[in-house]
């Protein structure tokens, strides 16, 4: 059976009923059913829902649909103009003719633990909507993930929306991507990183690694080593060695865990003594953090 | 289950009675007739099916035909008039673009896209255009002569 409706509360209502297999774009979807969707049982179509497809900018956050595709989140100007590095993230995924279909809802509720979404969305702090026929809440999106294509989602719930709340001044983010070729590759490692600075100092730091542990992996250990301390070359070392030591990655046919681990503390210092050189850090000689 | 599906394929309606979770790619290919799209990888990796849905660059084999319900396709075939090759074609035979001919329409349509949005485009930007077509003879450097030579043809 195939269903198609226009209104989540129709959706809802439908899946509320009866188990159900929702269907976004289908670049994930076709390929795990060999191209044969006909034998995926009940599929709830979410495409048609106008709600779903909305970019809102209100004070407190910039909304993104669950079926914003990844060619919109790269091209849409509210996305790119306060968020480039999640518009580069969406860049980076698959090729022209994924991007124009995949979407980022079905991106997330895949729960890929390569893929590119999470770990740029979770360094942003963003928060996600679910909502059931029974309720709607809002919970971050770290929370979401629980294992290889494992999510906290229950089997009635879909995603709406994310929330991102706008980056405060003095913050930077860089996503990195590390695979086999440019186009169409799984990523073998990929990071997202948010540094807030000011005066020479670390005020906040967030480090996502993804393709690294079952899931995107946040690296709280770093966080707490990071932040508060005085941004210099040897905490951007420290930090390196500590995410490299605090990802959980496998052997597999894209890389080597070994390989992975080496990748991961590279990225950390690319990107944080890339900050170094053009951060503002104040006073020249040591800050009083 | 059956659905009633409309479809404006290159200009001409099309109205078909199928199973709206089939592919794309399939109607295309099986009801329809259109065998310019050519199914090679079928996971959205080679791009040998790709046609333009709606002014997008898409792989066939990831579209269920109940998602292009309404919509307007634009396929290789629809891409000559009548004997005279379009300039895209007609680059692609001058240069030698073409070698087993598996992943030409596909590429063809590619090219056609990103020349719709880009007019001039450099050569990294066809390559960028060109990331989800892939081609096992040509080596690319042929295909990339010919979309430049067309878009210096539109100067």
């Amino acid at each position: 059976m195939y269903y198609q409706p226009h209104y989540l509360q129709e959706a809802l209502q439908l899946l509320h009923s009866q188990e159900m297999l929702l269907l976004a774009g289908g670049s994930d979807l076709y390929p795990r059913f060999k191209g044969y969707l006909t034998d995926a049982g009940k599929l709830l179509d979410l495409s048609c829902i106008q709600e779903l497809q909305k970019i809102e900018e209100t004070k407190e956050a910039l909304s993104i649909g669950s079926m914003v595709t990844h060619q919109i989140l790269q091209r849409e100007k509210r996305v790119s103009s306060s968020f480039p590095s999640l518009s580069q993230a969406a860049s980076l995924i698959g090729s022209p003719q994924i991007r124009s279909r995949g979407t980022m809802g079905g991106n997330l509720a895949n729960a890929s633990p390569a893929a590119d979404l999470p770990p740029i969305l979770m360094a942003l702090e963003a928060k996600i909507e679910v909502a059931s026929l029974k309720e709607s809440k809002i919970m971050l999106l770290e929370d979401l993930f629980k294992g290889p294509g494992e999510t906290a989602l229950a089997r009635d719930e879909i995603i709406l929306r994310a929330l991102l709340p706008p980056p405060k001044e003095g913050t930077f983010i860089i996503f990195h991507k590390i695979g086999r070729r440019k186009a169409l590759s799984i990523s073998v490692l990929n990071m997202a990183l948010l540094a807030e600075i000011s005066s020479g100092c670390l005020k906040k730091l967030r480090i996502v690694v993804g393709s690294a542990a079952p899931t995107p992996l946040r690296i709280h250990l770093a966080e707490e080593l990071g932040e508060g301390e005085e941004f210099t070359p040897l905490l951007v070392e420290e930090l390196a060695h500590l995410v490299s030591k605090e990802i959980r990655p496998i052997d597999d046919l894209r890389a080597s865990a070994r390989y992975r681990r080496s990748v991961a503390q590279e990225l950390v210092k690319i990107s944080l003594f890339s900050l170094l050189g053009g951060a503002d850090h104040g006073e020249k000689d040591s800050a009083d953090c | 289950m059956e659905r009633r599906i409309q479809l404006t394929v290159n200009g001409r309606e099309r109205t078909i009675t199928t199973d709206p979770r089939r592919r794309l790619l399939d109607v295309l290919r099986e009801d329809l007739g259109l065998i310019g799209a050519k199914e090679g990888c079928g996971e959205g990796e080679c791009g040998a099916c790709s046609v333009i849905l709606n002014g997008l660059l898409v792989n066939s084999c990831l579209v269920p035909i109940g998602q292009a319900d309404g919509s307007v396709i634009n396929t290789i075939e629809g891409m000559a008039n009548g004997e005279e090759l379009h300039p895209i074609q007609q680059a692609f035979l001058d240069y030698g673009a073409v070698q087993c001919g598996y992943c030409t329409p596909g590429m063809i349509l590619a090219a056609d896209h990103l020349l719709e949005e880009r007019s001039h485009p450099t050569a990294e930007e066809i390559k960028e255009g060109l990331s989800g077509n892939l081609c096992r003879c040509t080596g690319y450097q042929k295909i990339i002569q010919a979309i430049q030579a067309v878009s210096r043809e539109e100067e």
